[in-house]
């Protein structure tokens, strides 16, 4: 309990202190840092439309910190999520466009299932070559996030270029869309966010419930004592690496489902690497995750509101900077908090 | 809470001298990227001095946010007695302002570089030809270079970027014609607007491959194909406008730039050959003008050489070095450029009008 | 430096180190009860105990690693106060600890200068640093080889350079924490060589350890810790072993084993001219062949590095076999997935329990089910059973004498011999026909080791084969019936332990075969 209770309150406490640091930093340029937090919060959280676009942004973000923290507690570093998250949106978009005539109950799972097959097949190649070669995947992700950039740039620029303004693919068919289950002024709420709450429950159950979940944390945690129980590391590194992937790859899905119905060249938009760092802060944990993602999320929709008052979004940037680092290095924090603990 | 949100509320508006607002939404590339973003800014804010009115930008973290961004705008605006006008900037954001002017036929809007495929009462669209502008960019690059090899280096090839190449290679090949000098291009995109370390990499890329001139069209990574000019030709010519301009000067071959969107000649002097401009400014200052007066009329706008849209920067600090390496272009480029606004000259906006583009029948005046 | 100054406290004082009274509490644990040691100036003087009796935290504070929460030290008869080791050496204390401190990539002389007192200037004077070294080596004995760098050289030489370390940072009082957990038989012997060296120039030696012949052999002065109290204080020349066991664990132990005879059955393993390659692609074991039947304990005896653990990890499928047979039951298993092994009926208490046979951050009810965590009754199709997991584990847990006995403590939290007694427990209740021990008592105390021995025996007596891996010759000669002597990854002879001495087993294991040693006394 005292475990769950510290593992809770290094975050908080990370980013109170994040929020005290950035504080010095407005006064510092000259506004109201009470004032400016308070826009923040409104911003993030103050109207109907403010949680829709909190809520949009969350989405993508819980997913790719489940596909990174997924990937840590298997004991493999998924740098590439994001372009298994531009991939598995890639694909999908470029097949699901022709979806027109097979009915949502089909069109949608279909296309959920073929974003998440084009994410973990990309991440299986870096597992594949780890366990064949030893080639590590931190590498070979990167490589592979290059070569999507190059891919999903020349696609949209090329064969699946339509219409005139952003480079982008055709719509996909209005029965491979997800649902709108709410929806302010131009902005729409789709069931991506649900899908992002069940993937956690998923990770959740699989991790702790399952014998893959048992064989894939034990050889993320200790790969010789997997293989003398019997474990296939190689098996489980590739397998970790797709699953991680799959996760990306819903994350491109559900945003080209359920946000932009197209794809665009800036789809993923660095959110495979917020992925990281959410995967951090929420310390691996489905649970932690989530509240991670709508932290940033949060943030990030607040910041937009913030600049009315003249304080540039890059407060919310360095915000998130010092509450990664001090989640990271939280032996800085506990070290802080078990002192008090020692002196009282 | 409500009661904060009040007094917040009432010092926005106490900080207005009029209830009228203008509001400017940046693409990803953001304030900062001294192109596209902070020339309409610059517009913008002349505007709001001009008429004493309030001016705000938001900056826009990633594609998601210009849907948002775009409505807290309009929101914004919807709250002044006397109204406002948004601004989209970028080519980027033409979906996002498709969308959210739609939802608010009140509010008038006006897209930078953007245009629908069917207009809307409420918004102002600008479009330039940047081809006509780098038209003449490309022309001083040709009569430069000492390698007979440019460079082109752009962001993502979105079509306002390819009418700059197009226009830059149509340039190229008019002196081609009409000199005989031979002159390749090597063209580069970085794939985003926003980092400049990508337009470095690039530019050097380029200029290892031969290169001694290039242009850039990619938003704050053009900042990067600039420094990377800079550097090279500071460490043959020494650091310092008058080093580079003496030692240009003397004939000895360097590195140029070539600026795009505003005048970017400051930028490095001696080293940025010229700036293929686009009057953002001008967009910006007369949206808000127009929306202020009542005289705003939604539709596109297509500005180019003849409207003042497009020019070429002043060339402040390279005009004397042009003068005396490639003597004579810069009255040639008057000529052309009377030829352009007189319509005799079409420089083409696509890659099928520039394969065929010629400027054979053309006789320069001696 | 300031050795000269303590030296001249040595002759005045009667102890070197006076612990009077020493409380240290952790979270939910008393770690030391009022305990009391004191160290006459110059002697050697053990410490024994079970692990988490209450040895280390006592050193630990004699290091100034903690603070007691009450009593005091007093060093030459000065009352101290160490907020941290730098004190701690300042006062004439060095530490040797189990895990060596030393940095793999430099050489022997860097590490020993390496974050030393007074600092030196911007340029490090490797030739002094050298010189001073090569005079404390020649000075008491300790050879080692200066330039080598430490991932080189072996273990017993590394530990040499702890030592060297310490006495280069002045230490009068230096504490050897588990020294001999590490070492091989003759390394052991140098060891207590150089142990005796420094007793004879002076210093003053705490030696902690839990083998209790090596006690006797080297030590002056017994104190003796059980649950964080000191229960006993034995002058050496005049107690046993026997009387050393009871203070130790509360009750009378059995040091030797009887073991009963035992007829052994069909054939259960049989390796036959197996090559096997070490990480460095060099061979390891070079033809090895034998055979294990049901019912019996083959020990396989040799000094470390010489093939055994390849060996092992071939038969357990965990190494490549690059050229022979492994013959299982009947089949050629050689390349065989540990997997396949273990649902053969295999078990493996592997050598290194922390890198193969636990996984550290789990907690002890995954431990307990590794290897048999996707069979019922342990999973239901793709889930895990947790009540029937936790259930069993409480039952291992019981059954094996696993403490503390809580199935959520996670695997790396155990004591040493907690964890193998997991180990053993689980290995033993998945009912294997075949069973490879290696070093099932490295670094266990007493308590541990008797009973770990009885339930090999009791395997043997349940049919089980059993082959036995061990650097420890007395374990080998208690439970082997037939032992194998292995040198440079080949077999030099089969003897039997009744039909055998230590010395005969010895020269095989230095590597002359058994017909030489035999003949060569006809």
């Amino acid at each position: 309990m005292r475990k769950v209770l510290e593992s809770i309150l290094v975050p908080v406490l990370a980013v109170l202190i994040a929020l005290l640091i950035s504080a010095f930093v407005i006064v510092a340029i000259g506004k109201n840092p009470l004032q400016a937090y308070a826009v923040l919060v409104r911003g993030a959280f103050g109207s109907k439309q403010a949680i829709i676009d909190t809520l949009i942004k969350t989405t993508p973000l819980i997913l790719t910190g489940l596909a990174v923290g997924f990937g840590f507690r298997a004991g493999v570093f998924n740098i590439g999520a994001e372009g298994q998250m531009a991939m598995g949106a890639l694909i999908a978009a470029s097949i699901a466009s022709n979806f027109g005539n097979i009915p949502p109950v089909v069109a949608i799972p279909l296309t959920l299932v073929i974003g998440m097959g084009a994410g973990a097949g990309w991440a299986a190649i870096a597992g594949f070559l780890k366990a064949k070669t030893g080639a590590h995947e931190v590498v070979t992700t990167i490589m592979l996030n290059w070569i999507t950039t190059f891919v999903a740039s020349f696609m949209v620029t090329g064969p699946l270029a339509t219409g005139s303004g952003t480079p982008k693919s055709p719509e996909i068919a209005a029965s491979a869309q997800l649902p709108i289950l709410m929806k302010v002024g131009a902005m729409e709420l789709s069931a991506g966010i649900i899908i992002s709450l069940l993937a956690a429950v998923f990770m959740y159950v699989f991790l702790n419930k399952t014998t893959v979940g048992y064989e894939v944390k034990a050889v993320g945690f200790n790969p010789y004592a997997a293989e003398y129980g019997g474990i296939s590391v190689s098996k489980n590194v590739v397998l970790a690496m797709a699953i991680s992937g799959a996760l990306a790859g819903l994350a491109g899905v559900t945003e080209l489902m359920g946000v932009h119905h197209r794809f665009l060249g800036e789809l993923s938009g660095g959110k495979g690497f917020d992925g990281i760092s959410i995967a951090l802060i929420g310390q691996n944990n489905p649970i932690g995750i989530i509240f991670a993602a709508l932290l940033i999320g949060a943030l990030r929709t607040g910041s937009n509101e913030m600049q009315f008052l003249g304080v540039s979004k890059y407060i919310v940037i360095i915000v998130q900077g010092i509450v990664i680092f001090l989640v990271a290095a939280d032996r800085i924090v506990r070290t802080i908090y078990l002192r008090k603990k020692v002196k009282s | 809470m409500k009661k904060v949100l009040a007094l917040l509320l009432m010092t926005l508006v106490l900080t207005a001298g009029f209830a009228f607002k203008a509001i400017m939404v940046t693409d990803t590339g953001g304030l900062g990227d001294k192109s596209f973003n902070d020339g309409t800014w610059a517009g913008i804010q002349r505007a709001a001095k001009e008429l004493g009115v309030e001016a705000k930008v938001i900056m826009s973290n990633e594609q998601s946010d210009y849907i948002p961004n775009l409505t807290k705008a309009a929101e914004e605006v919807l709250k002044e007695k006397d109204g406002g006008i948004v601004f989209a900037v970028g080519f980027m954001m033409q979906d996002a302002l498709e969308k959210v002017a739609r939802q608010y036929p009140t509010v008038y809007f006006a897209g930078i570089d953007i245009s629908f495929d069917k207009e809307l009462p409420n918004v102002i669209n600008f479009l330039f030809k940047e081809q006509e502008s780098a038209f003449l960019v490309g022309y001083i690059a040709a009569a430069m270079t000492r390698t007979g090899k440019v460079g082109f280096v752009g962001g993502i090839p979105i079509p306002p970027v390819e009418r700059f190449r197009y226009g830059y290679e149509a340039g190229i090949k008019a002196y081609m014609d009409l000199k005989g000098k031979k002159v390749t291009v090597i063209r580069g995109y970085t794939n985003e607007f926003s980092d400049p370390k990508k337009g470095k990499d690039l530019a050097n890329s380029q200029f290892s491959q031969g290169v001694d001139i290039i242009f850039a069209a990619a938003g704050a990574c053009g900042n990067g194909v600039i420094e990377a000019a800079k550097e090279r030709t500071e460490k043959l010519a020494g650091k310092g406008y008058e080093n580079i301009k003496k030692y240009a000067l003397s004939g000895k071959p360097v590195y140029y730039a070539i600026g795009v969107d505003v005048d970017q000649d400051y930028m490095a002097p001696g080293v940025v050959l010229t700036s293929a401009m686009k009057g953002i400014d001008t967009a910006g200052y007369y949206g808000v003008m127009w929306a202020y007066k009542g005289q705003f009329k939604g539709g596109l706008k297509v500005l180019g050489l003849k409207e003042n849209g497009v020019r070429m920067s002043e060339m402040k600090y390279t005009k004397e070095i042009i003068d005396k390496l490639a003597p004579g272009a810069i009255k040639e480029l008057e000529y052309l450029k009377s030829l352009i606004i007189e319509g005799k000259v079409i420089v083409p906006d696509s890659e099928e009008a520039l394969k065929a583009f010629t400027v054979k029948g053309v006789k320069l005046p001696r | 430096m300031a050795p000269e100054v303590n030296e001249i406290k040595t002759a005045h004082h009667l102890y070197a180190v006076e612990m009077i009274d020493i409380t240290k509490r952790f979270p939910g644990v008393l770690a030391n009860d009022r305990v009391t040691l004191r160290v006459k100036a110059g002697e050697i003087h053990a410490i024994v105990g079970e692990n988490g009796a209450g040895k280390s935290t006592l050193m630990n504070q004699l290091y100034g690693l903690y603070h007691p929460d009450s009593g005091e030290i007093r060093i030459f008869g000065e009352q101290k106060r160490f907020h941290g080791p730098r004190d701690a050496i300042r006062a004439g204390i060095g530490m040797v600890h189990q895990h060596f401190m030393l940095v793999d990539t430099l050489t022997v002389a860097e590490n020993v200068v390496l974050g030393s007192e007074p600092v030196k200037g911007l340029n490090f004077d490797l030739n002094r640093a050298r010189e001073e070294v090569r005079k404390l080596s020649e000075a008491y004995g300790l050879y080692v080889d200066i330039d080598a760098k430490i991932e080189d050289i072996p273990v017993g030489m590394q530990q040499r350079v702890e030592i060297i370390k310490t006495l280069y940072r002045g230490a009068n009082i230096i504490i050897l924490d588990e020294p001999t957990a590490v070492l091989t038989p003759q390394e052991v012997e140098e060891l207590f060589e150089i142990m005796r060296n420094l007793k004879k120039s002076g210093k003053t030696i705490l030696f902690i350890s839990h083998k209790l012949n090596e006690v006797m052999e080297i030590s002056d002065r017994i104190t003796v810790m059980r649950g964080g109290r000191v229960t006993a204080e034995l002058i050496t020349k005049e107690t046993n072993e026997r009387e050393i066991a009871r203070a130790m664990v509360g009750r009378d132990v059995v040091l030797k084993l009887d073991k009963p005879p035992h007829k052994a059955k069909d054939v259960v393993l049989e390796v036959r001219n197996l090559w096997v390659k070490d990480n460095r692609h060099l061979n390891a074991v070079r033809g090895v062949s034998f055979q294990v039947r049901a019912g019996e304990v083959v020990g396989i005896a040799g000094v470390a590095g010489n093939g055994q653990t390849e060996l092992v990890e071939a038969i357990t499928g965990l190494r490549k076999v690059e050229n022979g047979e492994i013959i299982f039951l009947g089949k050629n298993v050689a390349g065989a997935h540990p997997r396949q092994l273990r649902e053969m009926g295999m078990s493996h208490i592997a050598e290194d329990r922390l890198k193969y046979a636990l996984i550290k951050p789990f907690p002890a009810y995954y431990n307990a089910i590794l290897g048999r965590h996707y069979k019922t009754p342990f999973a239901s199709g793709a889930f895990l059973n947790h009540r029937e997991i936790k259930r069993f584990t409480a039952e291992l847990m019981e059954e094996f004498d696993v403490r503390p006995r809580i199935i959520e403590h996670l695997g790396g939290n155990f004591s040493g011999g907690n964890q193998q007694k997991l180990v053993v427990g689980r290995e033993i209740k998945a009912h294997p026909k075949f069973m490879v021990v290696a070093q099932p008592t490295r670094g266990l105390d007493v308590g541990a080791i008797e009973f770990i021995h009885r339930q090999i025996l009791r395997m043997r007596e349940q049919d089980v084969a059993i082959l036995l891996i061990s650097m420890e010759l007395e374990e080998i000669f208690s439970l082997s019936d037939r032992i194998l002597v292995m040198y440079e990854g080949q077999i030099m002879g089969e003897v039997r332990p009744e039909e055998t001495t230590v010395e005969e087993v010895g020269l095989m294991m230095a590597g002359k075969r058994l017909e030489e040693i035999r003949g060569g006394k006809k």
